[in-house]
């Protein structure tokens, strides 16, 4: 529990912490430290900075913007679960996946900033922000920048950040449509073994359109973006989610395989939590 | 006058006294003391399961800032000896357990070095400056492996990895199999399990030069026994060593153990003159304490027609671990006694082989033997009824010992004190309505959903122990003081870390002596304030520690029925003592109170001819026999036919430990040890890789239940008190355990009995239960 030695800053503004970010080094940014603190504890890393944005009040928010509902990259999970703006419709997949991380403790302080930045491949917000395609907005001090969450997740704790950036703001459209979030739980740590979000759009039966996207099941998480393609236009039935999520886990590169599952269990949990998450997100 | 009656305490369900203070954060465990002067102590620990050690190299890390002493193992060598084992086993291979490796290292955890600095961080910044040169041996995990010719050997000087053999026959099995009408085959793994107390172990030891005395505060079970092991294993006096252990958060076995890390705090404090304190992280405790379970069991059992068992034939496997911690090779031998359960077994025939590997030691755990025992033989019963198509609770109907069977006397030589399983089971049945949740299950089939109902019935061992059957005393120590004010100390010699006995121990003194329960203190856990006692383990604290508490108090108030009969000029045989009155029988106006036995007691002015002032006791108990615990567990479980999750739907227990003093508290014990039981049956496990790695290292990996994982529990009793003790008490604190791993796991194999499914390893977890439906069989 004995942490190595390293710098620590905790700035009051946002230009202030972007300035720190930029002077180079092996900088880490501390949000909610749920993530980071265990791998600093560990001494898994070793950063020359700890950056800590908490003093920084004006990332913490929930809004709605020209149509979006923005999220500040400082919001809790107990913050946002809070908020109106994702209790019903397609947002319900983020309330839910938020809803479902680690306990109670973690939720007071977990961010979903850090959880997007930090990019465990198991992590469940990951999943919400690409069913929703959301926009995320990156800041360095040249300014903002905005990615696609489709484009953001890389791999293994891996983003499109540079290190001169961090994310500030998810933001998404709000549509027609539901929501839902389904995760099989890893028992010792809570993440997804296998987590499926959905964002569906019903017109009468039948299924104007799709976002279906996984998480816990290979090193990043993923679109199912054929799987959405067949979906659309058909008319919403058991036998067409069966037929069409039940090769769901070939989507998967190469799934995750270790002590908590195999890589095949893991595939056929993608078809079973994907049916499960468009058939509530369509109901 | 009006007779005054007192509400009885003793069976009340009384709240904890020590929970105010635990709840409130406004206790102290070892970490939570500064002494003055203190240093940090911290290990270098090995990252190899199995390496000899060609350097260490302390050059670096003995300029750093801060860092006051490094010592390695050949440091120690003849100074510090190695760590005890205590066992009855003949020809045991006992190779040395050094506080730090010298030439090799057997374990990934196993240490090499011990830093010492002002403060832990800095000792932690010097350790990872110790360069040891590693050179890495083939590691030694399977234990089948372990056991076979040409293996890597863990202690080469030993020529084997086997530690011991421990052959037991009673009868003949030969004979039995061969006129069974039916012989079933299992292949049971008991797997590895990691205690998780919330108070990781923590050790200061302070040096007094002047008096040449050694304090060592402990997060330990058994601070009397440590005592006498730190004098042997530092050569010091014992009368100069105290063991104090503060607030200790929790054992279930793994503080039941003399530490490397107590051995050396106490060395280096002693050497540098300055107190030492070493507190392990989450991470290091997985590594560094002592594990248990894993068990390998290959079971062989004859049964005749009706389901009645006739022999059975065990070949058993112990992973030991890399060394021998206090009880690691006992163990396993606790299996073997209870092995025949809560039936008649004519004939048994038990191999077992206590083998070393390259890992951490196992020792006790929350039932320590008897999960294992259990274990096996309830998933023996639910075999031979699914063979023969019987009910699983007519099989064991079928084989119970009788009621009037007590004092039954086993096919392993226990003499079972007192019991009633089948009452126990027929409870059960009623109050789970058995018969109701089969109609519901034979529905539910119908509907394609997959519903398991489990049972379980076990008979333990407790009240550890008669001292002629243990190693190192099965006796327990108590002192009664009643002050001069009215207030009442008791000193215990068990060390309790949970179990609640500042509450029970005090409904008892409350009720025999007539005081308010707030005007006792329990004492306990300092070997300078209470000077004898063994400690807390094998259920034993109310069983042995409460039967010397009971030795106390019949001498207290006979002593207080002495004074009184002065005072009162009258006979002794005459006085009545009943709530704080003593009074002469049948003259309900004249008697004298305890505060006037007291004053006399005290005062001792006038004393009773013969009768010495004061009014305090000490009294040794020493158990003529264990106790027999025992009960019936129910079970039912839904499975989540596509994904392989079980839930848990009900948990119904009935539960016998003899006479309870608080319900309450016994509730509690249930519910902690049936979860922990489940935990083994459905989440956790300690996983190893070919190399030897701890791969579930974090509670990231490692599957403590959560307390939304598990069922509310529904908890009943019978009373069938033990001759054993004064109390009639036989003791819960790992009854629960005990009864629940194989209720769970024969609740799920019921529910996929349809797929044939005749048996899961433990622990059942979705994708094993997935894959035994037929890998995705969701139609």
């Amino acid at each position: 529990m004995l942490l190595a030695e390293f710098d620590y800053a905790a700035p009051e503004s946002l230009d202030e912490a972007l300035a720190l970010l930029g002077g180079g080094g092996n900088v880490r940014i501390l949000a909610g430290g749920q993530s980071l603190l265990p791998t600093l504890k560990l001494r898994l890393d070793r950063p020359d900075l700890v950056v800590d944005l908490r003093k920084i009040s004006e990332l913490s928010y929930v809004r709605e913007e020209n149509g979006e509902i923005a999220i500040g990259t400082l919001t809790t999970y107990a913050e946002l679960l809070a908020s109106d703006f994702i209790e019903s419709g397609v947002a319900r997949c983020l309330a839910e996946a938020a809803a479902s991380v680690g306990d109670l403790q973690v939720r007071n302080l977990g961010t979903i900033g850090g959880s997007l930045s930090h990019a465990d491949p198991a992590a469940d917000i990951p999943a919400a922000a690409l069913a929703l395609d959301c926009t995320l907005v990156a800041r360095s001090e040249e300014g903002d920048r905005t990615i696609g969450a489709t484009d953001f997740f890389h791999g293994l704790w891996t983003t499109a950040l540079l290190p001169s950036e961090m994310l500030r703001e998810v933001r998404f459209r709000k549509a027609n449509g539901g929501g839902a979030y389904e995760k099989l739980r890893q028992a010792a740590s809570g993440f997804a073994l296998v987590g499926a979000a959905a964002v569906v759009e019903m017109d009468g039966d039948t299924i104007a359109g799709a976002r279906v996207a996984l998480t816990g099941v290979g090193s990043a998480p993923l679109r199912l973006h054929a799987l959405e393609e067949r979906l659309a236009g058909e008319t919403l039935g058991e036998e067409l989610l069966r037929d069409v999520c039940g090769d769901a886990g070939e989507a998967i590169e190469s799934p995750l395989s270790d002590i908590h599952a195999s890589a095949e269990y893991r595939a056929a949990m993608a078809g079973v939590t994907a049916r499960r998450a468009i058939l509530r997100a369509a109901g | 006058m009006m007779a005054t009656t007192v509400p009885k305490l003793i069976g009340a369900r009384i709240r904890r006294k020590e929970d105010p203070r635990l709840i409130t954060g406004s206790s102290t465990y070892t970490d939570d003391l500064k002494l003055p002067g203190m240093l940090s102590m911290v290990l270098v620990r090995s990252p190899h399961a199995h390496a000899r050690i060609t350097e260490v190299d302390l050059s670096e890390a003995e300029g750093m800032d801060g860092v006051v002493a490094i010592v390695t193992g050949a440091d120690l060598e003849g100074t510090v000896a190695g760590l005890p084992v205590a066992h009855n086993l003949e020809d045991l291979k006992e190779p040395p357990h050094r506080p730090r490796s010298i030439d090799k290292v057997r374990y990934v955890g196993d240490a090499v070095a011990a830093v010492v600095a002002v403060d832990p961080s800095r000792a932690r910044d010097a350790a990872e400056r110790v360069h040891v040169g590693y050179e890495s041996l083939e590691a030694v995990v399977d234990i089948e492996a372990a056991t076979e010719d040409g293996s890597p050997l863990v202690h080469e000087e030993e020529g084997s990895n086997i530690a011991f053999e421990f052959p037991f026959l009673a009868g003949d099995v030969d004979e039995a199999l061969l006129n069974a009408d039916v012989v079933l085959r299992l292949r049971l793994m008991n797997q590895r399990q990691i205690p998780v107390a919330l108070e990781p172990r923590s050790v200061i030891a302070q040096f007094d030069r002047g008096f040449g005395k050694m304090t060592l505060w402990s997060s330990t079970q058994i601070p009397h026994l440590l005592r006498t092991q730190l004098a042997i294993g530092l050569g010091f006096p014992e009368h100069s060593i105290r063991v104090i252990a503060p607030e200790v958060g929790g054992g279930f076995g793994s503080k039941l153990n003399v530490y490397a890390e107590e051995f050396l705090a106490a060395h280096l404090a002693r050497t540098l003159g300055r107190p030492v304190k070493w507190t392990a992280d989450r991470s290091e405790g997985f590594l560094a304490t002592t594990h248990g379970r894993d068990q390998l069991n290959d079971v062989e059992v004859g049964v005749d027609g009706e389901g009645r068992l006739l022999g059975m034939r065990v070949r058993m496997l112990q992973d030991l671990g890399a060394y021998h911690q206090l009880l690691t090779p006992a163990i396993p031998t606790l299996t073997v006694l209870m092995l025949p359960g809560c039936y008649r077994l004519p004939n048994l025939e038990v191999h077992l082989s206590g083998v070393f590997t390259n890992k951490t030691p196992t020792d006790a755990y929350r039932g320590a033997g008897r999960p294992e025992a259990t274990f096996l033989i309830e998933r023996v019963m639910d075999h031979i009824a699914a063979e023969l198509d019987l009910d699983p609770a007519e099989v064991r109907r079928r084989n119970f010992i009788a009621a009037d069977d007590f004092p039954a006397t086993t096919a392993t030589e226990l003499i079972y004190d007192s019991g009633d399983y089948q009452t126990a089971l027929d409870r059960l049945l009623e109050v789970a309505d058995y018969a109701g949740l089969r109609r519901e299950q034979k529905e539910r089939r119908a509907r394609g959903e997959v519903m398991g109902i489990g049972l379980s019935t076990y008979v333990e061992i407790c009240g550890i122990g008669p001292s002629a059957a243990l190693p190192a005393g099965g006796w327990e120590a108590c002192t009664v003081e009643v002050r001069r004010t009215g207030a009442v100390v008791v000193k215990t010699g068990i060390s309790p870390h949970g179990q609640g006995q500042e509450t029970t121990f005090a409904q008892i003194v409350a009720d025999r002596l007539g005081v308010p329960i707030e005007a006792v203190e329990i004492a306990h856990g300092d070997t300078d304030y209470v000077p004898e006692g063994i400690g807390t383990f094998g259920s034993r604290g109310m069983a042995v520690g409460g039967a010397a508490l009971s030795l106390a108090l019949d001498t207290i108030r006979a002593k207080a029925k002495k004074f009184a009969a002065h005072l009162l000029e009258a006979h002794e045989e005459d006085i009545e003592y009943e709530g704080d009155r003593l009074g002469i029988k049948g003259a309900p106006d004249r008697f004298v109170t305890l505060e006037d036995v007291i004053g006399a007691a005290y005062l001792a002015t006038d004393l009773p001819e013969g009768v010495e002032p004061g009014l305090a006791a000490t009294h040794f108990f020493e158990p003529p026999n264990f106790t027999f615990p025992f009960g019936a567990h129910l079970c039912v479980v839904d499975i989540d036919p596509e994904t392989g999750e079980p839930t848990l739907r009900r948990y119904v227990g009935v539960d016998d430990c003899g006479n309870v003093i608080n319900p309450m508290i016994v509730d509690g014990q249930l519910h902690g040890g049936i979860a922990q039981g489940i935990a083994q049956a459905l989440f956790e496990e300690a996983v190893y890789d070919r190399n030897g790695q701890l791969v579930t290292g974090t509670l990231m990996d490692y599957a403590l239940p959560k307390a939304s994982y598990l069922p509310n529990y529904e908890l009943h009793r019978t009373t069938t008190p033990t001759p054993v003790n004064p109390l009639g008490a036989k003791g819960i604190g790992e009854a629960g355990t005990v009864g629940s791993s194989p209720c769970v796991i024969n609740a799920i194999v019921d529910a996929l009995s349809p797929y044939g499914v005749r048996h899961l390893e433990m622990p059942a977890r979705p994708e094993k239960i997935w894959r035994a439906m037929g890998s995705g069989a969701s139609e």
